[in-house]
């Protein structure tokens, strides 16, 4: 894999094409070693199970019970983004018909590079976590679900489990779709029956051939690795992207700032604003305030922002962060899976609603498939509570109206 | 107990399912159904029964 440590200046946003600047790869790299998950590791390589096993220790048989406990003394939530508590998400699955354990790295937040980096970096924590859930439910086949466009990071994880010696269990990769939806869960439960990768009603918890499927990030199954062997400690798994000299993954402890994080990665001295949690989340403004919160979950809550999947996205002053809301609107509309009515025509009016200057309505109110619209529409009116001013003067002056 | 299920995939907006069960199923400004609360008392079973067999979408269901 070849690595460009100098991105070019004439694009911005991972994923998204804003005011003339191309879309940005995704930041899908290692910035240096982490502290926790990818603690000692060299950005580029990736650990070897003789290695793995010797800083972490060989993995132990812990109960369905021994896994739910320490997922919640680590206080484990869903890495990602709709944090759904970990433990409760076992204690639904223990006792019933089991499916396969599937670990999802779709990552279709292109804002998002963390799980790619862990499958790169530390395939065998996320397959010991996987490993120890698939044991724990008395699972026996495990699927790591990976865009086949993202072919490197296919034949790293598929080298990994080559590695590994796991009797009366059945490790795949499964190549999937490389679009935002296809990584909702119930999407990838879809392509894994066969059908397309978009959202159907799935079930909770979604069944594949009536047997019930333990379906969770690649993170999650990260830092079950480090529940089953009664470790409680925690960090925070951030990609940095946008105004950033070096877009990608770092990962420090919880009580790094936002600011520490944004300038280790090289970000603008002047900043437009900030995006916390991905496309789907929170839009604040580059103030000392915001800059000095610690980068973690609870600390965003706290001030009523996202932590998601831990992606922060600068936004420099030029453009104007009302051309990059614009753009980020038009990328989830177009990103929705076109299967709901609620959600298409929803989306569309709060767009009508953002050009206008008009407070964005949530026409969706949960309905649809999935929780994209919903999602989008909560984006939307956190970029516009920011920028009401900028949009209003857009909406007179030089933006013209017209839809 | 069971509760009105709308399947987003089938559903068009044709509305009947608000003219059947009045009571439980409001329509948004496109015609979509909106269900206040999805759980249908008793005395409303036959209406929504009525609801889910005339869905020209097949979209609703009863569980």
């Amino acid at each position: 894999m070849t690595i460009d440590l100098h991105p070019s200046a004439t694009a911005l946003l991972p994923g998204i094409p804003v005011a003339g600047l191309a879309a940005a790869p995704p930041p899908h790299r290692l910035l240096a070693a982490g502290t926790l998950l990818l603690a000692h590791c060299v950005p580029g390589r990736t650990v070897r199970l003789s290695e793995h096993q010797h800083m972490w220790g060989v993995l132990g048989r812990p109960t369905a019970t021994d896994l739910i406990t320490a997922a919640e003394r680590m206080r484990l939530l869903g890495a990602g983004g709709a944090g759904f508590p970990t433990a409760t998400k076992l204690r639904a699955m223990s006792g019933t018909k089991q499916g396969p354990v599937v670990v999802n790295g779709s990552e279709g937040e292109s804002a998002s590079g963390k799980d790619t980096v862990l499958l790169t970096h530390v395939p065998h924590l996320v397959l010991d976590g996987a490993v120890a859930t698939a044991r724990a439910l008395g699972s026996r086949a495990i699927i790591v679900r990976i865009p086949a466009a993202r072919r490197h990071v296919l034949s790293i994880v598929q080298a990994a489990i080559a590695e590994r010696d796991e009797p009366g269990l059945k490790i795949t990769v499964s190549p999937g779709a490389d679009t935002f939806i296809a990584g909702e869960a119930s999407a990838v439960v879809s392509s894994l029956q066969g059908g397309p990768a978009l959202p159907i009603p799935a079930g909770k918890p979604p069944t594949l051939r009536k047997a019930a499927v333990m379906l969770s990030n690649v993170e999650t199954f990260a830092r079950l690795a480090l529940a089953a062997r009664g470790l409680t400690a925690g960090s925070s798994l951030l990609t940095v992207s946008g105004a950033v000299a070096n877009p990608g993954v770092l990962e420090v402890p919880p009580s790094t700032t936002i600011g520490a994080v944004l300038r280790s990665a090289g970000a603008d001295e002047r900043l437009g604003a900030l995006i916390t949690g991905g496309w789907h989340g929170s839009w604040l403004p580059a103030t000392d305030d915001i800059l000095s919160l610690s980068a973690n979950r609870d600390s965003l809550r706290a001030v009523g922002a996202h932590f998601g999947a831990g992606a922060l996205i600068a936004l420099p002053t030029d453009p104007c962060p009302v051309d990059v809301l614009l753009a980020v609107t038009d990328y989830l509309l177009a990103e929705g899976a076109g299967q709901c009515g609620p959600c298409v025509l929803g989306m569309a009016a709060a767009r009508r609603d953002l050009l206008h200057s008009e407070p964005v309505r949530d026409r969706v109110a949960r309905r649809g498939l999935c929780a994209h619209p919903t999602a989008t529409i909560a984006a939307l009116q956190s970029g516009q509570r920011l920028l009401a001013a900028e949009l209003a003067v857009h909406a007179e002056g030089r933006f013209e109206v017209t839809r | 107990m069971s509760t009105v299920n709308i399947d987003w995939r089938r559903c068009r907006g044709h509305g009947v399912c608000s003219a059947a069960l009045r009571e439980l199923i409001t329509l948004d400004e496109w015609g979509y159904p909106v269900v206040a609360d999805p759980e249908v008392p008793e005395a409303l079973h036959n209406a929504a029964r009525m609801a889910s067999a005339t869905c020209p979408a097949a979209a609703l269901r009863l569980r």
